[in-house]
């Protein structure tokens, strides 16, 4: 409701920060987490249900950014805001760049250019801005949904 | 003799009071008291001072969580206030539109209209698309044109009970019949992705200049004839053009969107199939 009432008012240029995948690629980011897919099939569903595009890209887009956020975790489990940093960048552009090729395909005409520098990269920067803000509340959630067990 | 002698001592002492006052009485004495009482009066008003000083040292504590107290109370007072005159400024301007969107009613009678607040826009930000307050169970149904005062908006594109989606004419899949005034000449209207507006297929013989009004042209049934769009900014005329295009100023601030008007009377016809397809005998 925030992010399409409230941030969807405040571009850069034409892009819009997108609260929905930050907030998932946060939470797929935490340690003890485990029902990241399912949170990424639930924002997908919401913002398909609000939004004009066509069905399945938000849902598959969310999906598959939640998935590479799973294996960075992974790998580089030790600097969670840099994996935050790095997903959000790389799922921005999967994200938008879906809704690129989806919208293209239903021959909008979407210049590239301006695509490019005035809409994805735009909200990709607004993206990163919102980021660490958004990782730090996320972790928050987190630790008192899963609270750490002091052994004694 | 012992009593003689205190009477006269007695005497002397009157006489010398009476000679004092006398003296003081007729301004003699002054000089002389005031260098008397000078220490007196410095040494009186430095006790005073200092006593005055020590009660405000007393006082000052209770002083002070009385006028925090009172700073407190005043500061909520200003919040309360704020706030206040916020609200009235947002229910003036409301009013202000409304009263604009009726006169607009009444100017236009052969239309019904259902006011609806924007409440969101659509999260992507490729498509132009605003969500609106009334759904299905005010009778708001897809392809009804929606307006303000000042003009064409969009139409409706996805009906819920309590909420709508409207398509901006400005995204990039809107497209409207339009015609120019004074000229008369019929042409398309697009949306782009830049938030513009672009009116194609313009004849090449018409003649166009910046400042004609764009208006809805009621042609494929999508919109009500008349209703007003904007005015031409700019013309892009090239001699081996079919065509002549022209951008367009819209009249409404899409940025500014909070209350829309839907037609509700308006029944929008889908003349697709009538449109002949090719390999269609």
């Amino acid at each position: 409701m925030f992010q399409i009432g409230v941030l969807n008012n405040m571009p850069l240029l034409h892009g819009y920060s997108d609260l929905v995948l930050l907030a998932i690629i946060a939470w797929a980011l935490q340690k003890k987490v485990t029902t990241a897919w399912q949170w990424s099939l639930v924002g997908g569903l919401l913002t398909t249900f609000i939004s004009a595009m066509p069905l399945g890209v938000y849902i598959l887009s969310y999906v598959f950014v939640t998935g590479i956020a799973l294996l960075i975790k992974k790998i580089v489990w030790r600097i969670p805001f840099i994996s935050m940093l790095l997903v959000t960048v790389v799922g921005t552009f999967i994200v938008l760049g879906t809704s690129y090729i989806v919208l293209r395909f239903a021959n909008v005409p979407l210049p590239f250019g301006y695509s490019m520098y005035e809409i994805i990269l735009p909200s990709a920067i607004l993206n990163v801005i919102l980021a660490l803000p958004i990782y730090a509340l996320i972790s928050e959630i987190a630790k008192w949904l899963y609270p750490e067990v002091i052994e004694v | 003799m012992n009593t003689t002698s205190r009477n006269l001592q007695t005497i002397v002492f009157v006489l010398i009071a009476v000679g004092l006052i006398a003296l003081a009485l007729g301004g003699y004495l002054t000089p002389f008291s005031r260098t008397l009482l000078s220490p007196f009066i410095s040494a009186q008003s430095w006790i005073y001072s200092r006593y005055q000083a020590a009660q405000e040292f007393i006082r000052a504590p209770q002083d002070m969580a009385r006028l925090q107290q009172k700073n407190l109370q005043l500061e909520a007072q200003v919040s309360q206030l704020q706030a206040q005159i916020i609200e009235l400024q947002q229910q003036l301007a409301e009013t202000n539109i409304l009263s604009a969107l009726v006169d607009f009613a009444r100017a236009n009678p052969e239309n019904r209209y259902q006011a609806a607040a924007v409440i969101a826009r659509d999260p992507s930000p490729f498509l132009r698309y605003v969500i609106i307050n009334r759904g299905s169970d005010d009778n708001i149904r897809r392809g009804m044109p929606v307006v303000t005062q000042q003009g064409l908006v969009g139409r409706i594109d996805a009906v819920t009970a309590n909420a709508a989606r409207v398509q901006l004419i400005t995204d990039s899949t809107a497209i409207v019949n339009a015609k120019i005034q004074p000229s008369g000449a019929q042409a398309v209207l697009k949306g782009q992705v830049t938030g513009d507006l672009i009116l194609d297929l313009i004849p090449q013989g018409t003649q166009v200049e910046v400042g004609d009004l764009v208006l809805t042209s009621g042609l494929g049934g999508g919109y009500p004839p008349n209703i007003v769009i904007g005015q031409i900014s700019g013309i892009r005329s090239q001699p081996q053009d079919l065509f002549q295009t022209a951008s367009v100023q819209s009249v409404v601030d899409f940025n500014q969107l909070e209350i829309v008007l839907v037609i509700i009377n308006f029944k929008p016809v889908n003349i697709e199939p009538l449109v002949p397809t090719p390999g269609a005998p």
